[in-house]
């Protein structure tokens, strides 16, 4: 037997020989790795071509698929500063733009910040090379670098994975609950008197600095660690929606209490109407599609474990946590019969707000709860794709007791935080921005004639609008809310400067047009003439004249360390149990061993937590 | 001896020591002296190790700490062992423990199982090119990521999916696949073993060519069916093959596939379907808690390395095959 094959181990030497040739060919496959990425932008983006009198959109707007890019030859040159240089067929606006005063920085300040993926852009268009970026850059000198981009699902987890290895973004957007997770570990700057120095007395006073409730979130000790935005002006809450035309097939009145929603979505089902009537989705209480309204109805508020929570008066004074009452016990039992009806999507638990809102375009779906919005959001694909058919907004459902409530909009929003150790300089730049964004969206008629129309963004032709060949503004080829440039470009996002900003607008033009419509200009008649625009402004009244349902969240205060500890898990936990009773894998009593286990498992710690507040705050 | 193994042919299990070369026994400065050159190169490979493998223990540190992650390790506050108690304190940390295991313990012995039972019905096949082109579908699944297959499987199974219509053509009143907690481990196995059985069926082929041919024409002369055949040729030769693979399999019995729950799942089946990765993924990137996620990580770890050594042993006491 040869011994040598026999050897059961290596001999050093054999090792070394094969650890050499291991470590050399290591060696080299490391020097060849080179790092792909550039480590610089490209500078000097070549600038967009001319749009021909060819590629111009057709007077109808199409609805484009939100992935849908356009040819470079079409990328249309941004005009926002140029409005009345005639173009390829010598049409001019009646219009101008015009922009308050900015000491411009010289040279240009640069500032990093997460960008989000898009749904919609043109060829060739990359995060510094878009109007929007232009504009900031042109007006402001101040020039937007990407640090990374990421898509908004995702948009969390990368930031948690940037303050675990200190790779934090120059700015960013955080939400509440989650803003005291990076202000308490001391990951953001501390901007008090930064603010207090740079904001305008229009932005102080607009944002209720330093009294509002909005500030809590970012507020630690009395100092302030970003800037709160404003979250109003109804932007979440869930009004009743229908599909008129399927109600009339059915033969039956628009429902008003829960029973009858049940009654009348069994009635679209068994019609053959849709299979799922009802829209729903696993965050349950969320942005669109939500059961805020079911839960009103048996007057409680909860937000179900999808991270908004609702903290309700007691009686004797104090809070009580909202998914404990007894009201959302009764919501399950009516959610876990759609669900046994088949009344809701079964497959609801794989499926987020905008994929349930995707149902409701697709025609699956035809009773939900979302916001005013919408009017602009969804409906005009739903119209575009059912000739014919017609959503209406009718009252919130009302429970056995005849309550109804919803849980409105709060005003603990996001706010932006600003990394430790960054320059103050772009913290100031930023507060600067924020000075003449502010400006122009509230004296907006000595600005933007057109008024502040399209999600706060800029108006640019070629993106929100377009001149046919006779001269007539016609839509521009971006579906609606699909151009987020400015959502990254921070302080052009909704709401971040004036509440309620579009539809009081909105109102206003229609008052002139009604008073002497010869005084409106091109512009201002474009955008009344939109249907969106008139259907938001129908639902937007309507969430106005019915706030009195609101349910409101008593808790402002922002979380201490003692409620971040205990939060996640217990998000999770609810969430967890109330799914599991509304898909029946758990029985509905199960929610009385919740209400006493949500106490035992930190909910204790929480609710003493917010009652401190609450005395401090009342 | 006839060791025809990719593996290391353990036969002897001692070292004899009239084997040893005359340098183990010499003093060690003057084994550096005479191979150098084969040290130096040794340094580059060694110094990865110790960044990439031995420093990142530096991050376990974690688990004994108050985190911060904006001072870091050093600036966080210790506290002991109060990480692990809080972990064993935590309802769901049973349930894990317990989803990975069984979901795990599922994929490993019926991948294998399928993996086999496909391998010996290809052998069967005579027809080159068919054999071929069957093969390579069954492969194919092996080599796309979870998130590309499970899209496919969210639509296959889902509500108004393929397998609900047959169901439902059949009679059958759709499942709930993927949303029903009794049911989700299942699918989970399933839909894992239909991505790999085709992967592991290479093995158990490359087992098969052992088989020499003259035997089985032989045993089909003396009249043996292929039951027989099956019975007596083939299974003998693969079993070892099969148990390497499942003990092997044991060794990742914590490893239940993070990328296809991760996919998958959905909060109504966390009970059954929420697995160690998916669990510390949730706790440290999502929940932001460091701690708790690294303490799991170090219990799997820890686990994972008695499961590697132990099943190593058991292959070798079984089938005399072993991994080191």
């Amino acid at each position: 037997m040869n011994q040598k094959l026999n050897k059961p181990y290596l001999s050093r030497r054999d090792f070394l020989r094969f650890a050499s040739l291991a470590s050399g060919a290591l060696v080299l496959a490391s020097c060849n790795v080179k790092t792909e990425t550039p480590t610089e932008a490209p500078t000097n983006p070549p600038p967009p071509a001319l749009p021909t009198a060819t590629s111009k959109p057709s007077d109808t707007p199409v609805p484009l698929k939100p992935t849908a890019t356009l040819k470079p030859t079409e990328i249309p040159v941004p005009t926002a500063t140029t409005g009345a240089t005639p173009d390829a067929n010598g049409c001019v606006t009646d219009w101008l733009f015009k922009y308050p005063e900015f000491t411009k920085y010289d040279p240009p300040i640069v500032v990093k910040v997460p960008f989000r993926t898009m749904n919609f852009q043109y060829e060739g268009e990359t995060f510094t090379n878009n109007p929007s970026h232009q504009l900031l850059l042109d007006k402001l000198g101040i020039d937007y670098q990407e640090s990374y981009e990421v898509p908004g699902s995702e948009y969390y987890t990368r930031l948690n994975n940037d303050l675990a290895a200190g790779t934090l973004p120059d700015v960013f957007r955080v939400g509440n609950p989650r803003l005291g997770q990076y202000i308490n570990v001391g990951a953001v700057e501390d901007i008090t008197d930064i603010f207090e120095a740079t904001a305008s007395d229009l932005v102080k006073q607009v944002k209720g600095y330093p009294k509002s409730s909005i500030w809590n979130g970012v507020r630690m000790d009395g100092r302030i660690y970003g800037v709160a935005y404003l979250e109003d002006g109804f932007t979440s809450d869930n009004l009743a929606f229908i599909r008129s035309d399927w109600l009339e097939q059915v033969g039956m009145p628009a429902p008003k209490t829960v029973d009858d929603v049940t009654a009348v979505a069994k009635a679209i089902k068994e019609k053959g109407l849709c299979q799922f009537p009802i829209a729903m989705n696993q965050e349950l209480v969320t942005w669109q599609c939500s059961v805020d309204p079911i839960i009103g109805a048996f007057g409680a508020m909860s937000g179900m474990g999808s991270g908004t929570v609702w903290w309700l008066k007691n009686p004797d004074g104090t809070l009580r946590y909202g998914s404990l009452d007894a009201g959302v016990k009764s919501a399950l039992a009516v959610l876990n019969q759609w669900f046994k009806d088949e009344l809701v999507d079964t497959d609801f638990i794989n499926k987020d707000a905008s994929a349930s809102g995707d149902a409701v375009l697709a025609g699956q779906a035809g009773i939900f709860y979302a916001p005013w919005w919408i009017g602009q959001g969804l409906l005009p694909d739903v119209y575009a794709a059912f000739p014919g058919s017609k959503v209406d907004v009718i009252p919130s459902p009302t429970g056995p007791e005849g309550k109804k409530g919803r849980g409105g909009t709060g005003l603990l929003g996001n706010a932006l935080l600003f990394r430790k150790g960054l320059d103050p300089k772009i913290i100031e730049a930023s507060i600067k921005q924020l000075n003449w964004h502010t400006e122009m969206h509230v004296n907006w008629d000595q600005y933007q004639a057109y008024g502040e129309a399209f999600q706060g963004a800029f108006f640019f032709r070629g993106y929100e609008w377009d001149l046919d060949t006779q001269c007539n503004m016609v839509l521009g080829p971006i579906p609606d809310s699909e151009w987020r440039y400015q959502q990254d470009l921070m302080w052009n996002y909704r709401g971040v400067c004036y509440p309620d900003y579009q539809v009081p607008i909105f109102q206003k033009m229609a008052e002139w047009q009604k008073a002497d419509p010869a005084k409106l200009n091109s512009a201002q008649k474009f955008i009344i003439g939109i249907k969106a625009k008139q259907d938001n402004m129908t639902f937007f009244n309507y969430a106005v004249d019915t706030r009195d349902e609101i349910i409101p969240n008593e808790f402002l205060g922002s979380n201490t360390e003692a409620i971040s500890n205990v939060l996640s898990d217990l998000q999770d936990y609810e969430r967890t149990t109330f799914l599991e009773i509304i898909t029946g894998s758990r029985p509905l009593d199960d929610f009385d061993k919740f209400t006493t286990e949500w106490l035992d498992r930190g909910g204790k710690i929480y609710t003493e937590e917010v009652n401190k507040w609450y005395s401090a705050n009342k | 001896m006839s060791e025809a193994s990719i593996f290391h042919p353990d036969v002897s299990h001692k070292r004899d020591t009239p084997d040893l070369p005359n340098d183990q026994i010499n003093p060690i400065r003057k084994t550096i002296k005479r191979d150098w050159s084969l040290y130096l190169l040794l340094i580059p490979a060694t110094l990865l190790i110790i960044f990439l493998r031995i420093y990142p223990f530096w991050g376990a540190s974690i688990a004994f700490v108050r985190y911060n992650p904006v001072a870091g390790v050093g600036g966080s506050q210790f506290v002991g062992l109060k990480n692990f108690i809080d972990v064993f304190h935590r309802p769901e940390i049973v349930n894990l423990i317990r989803n990975t295991i069984v979901i795990s313990l599922g994929k490993i012995t019926l991948e294998e199982i399928f993996g086999l039972a496909f391998a010996i019905l290809v052998y069967e096949v005579r027809f080159r090119a068919f054999k071929k082109v069957i093969q390579t579908i069954a492969t194919f699944p092996h080599f796309f990521s979870w998130v590309i297959i499970g899209t496919l499987a969210l639509s296959l199974l889902g509500a108004n999916g393929m397998v609900n219509q047959a169901l439902e053509v059949m009679g059958i009143h759709s499942l709930r696949f993927l949303g029903d907690k009794n049911i989700f481990p299942f699918s989970l196995i399933f839909t894992d073993v239909w991505k790999e059985f085709g992967w592991s069926a290479v093995i158990y082929l490359a087992a098969l060519t052992q088989i020499n041919p003259e035997l089985i024409e032989a045993a089909a002369v003396d009249g043996a069916g292929r039951w027989a055949r099956l019975w007596y040729i083939i299974l003998p030769v693969v079993f070892p093959t099969f148990i390497f693979m499942v003990t092997l399999g044991l060794g990742g019995l914590l490893d239940a596939g993070f990328d296809q729950v991760l996919v998958l799942y959905n909060p109504a089946v966390y009970s059954t379907g929420d697995i160690l990765d998916t669990y510390v993924y949730r706790m440290g990137l999502i929940n932001f808690k460091f701690e708790i996620a690294t303490v799991v990580g170090m219990i799997k770890a820890i686990v994972g390395y008695i499961a590697i050594i132990s099943a190593n042993w058991v292959s070798g006491k079984i089938t005399n095959l072993r991994m080191f």
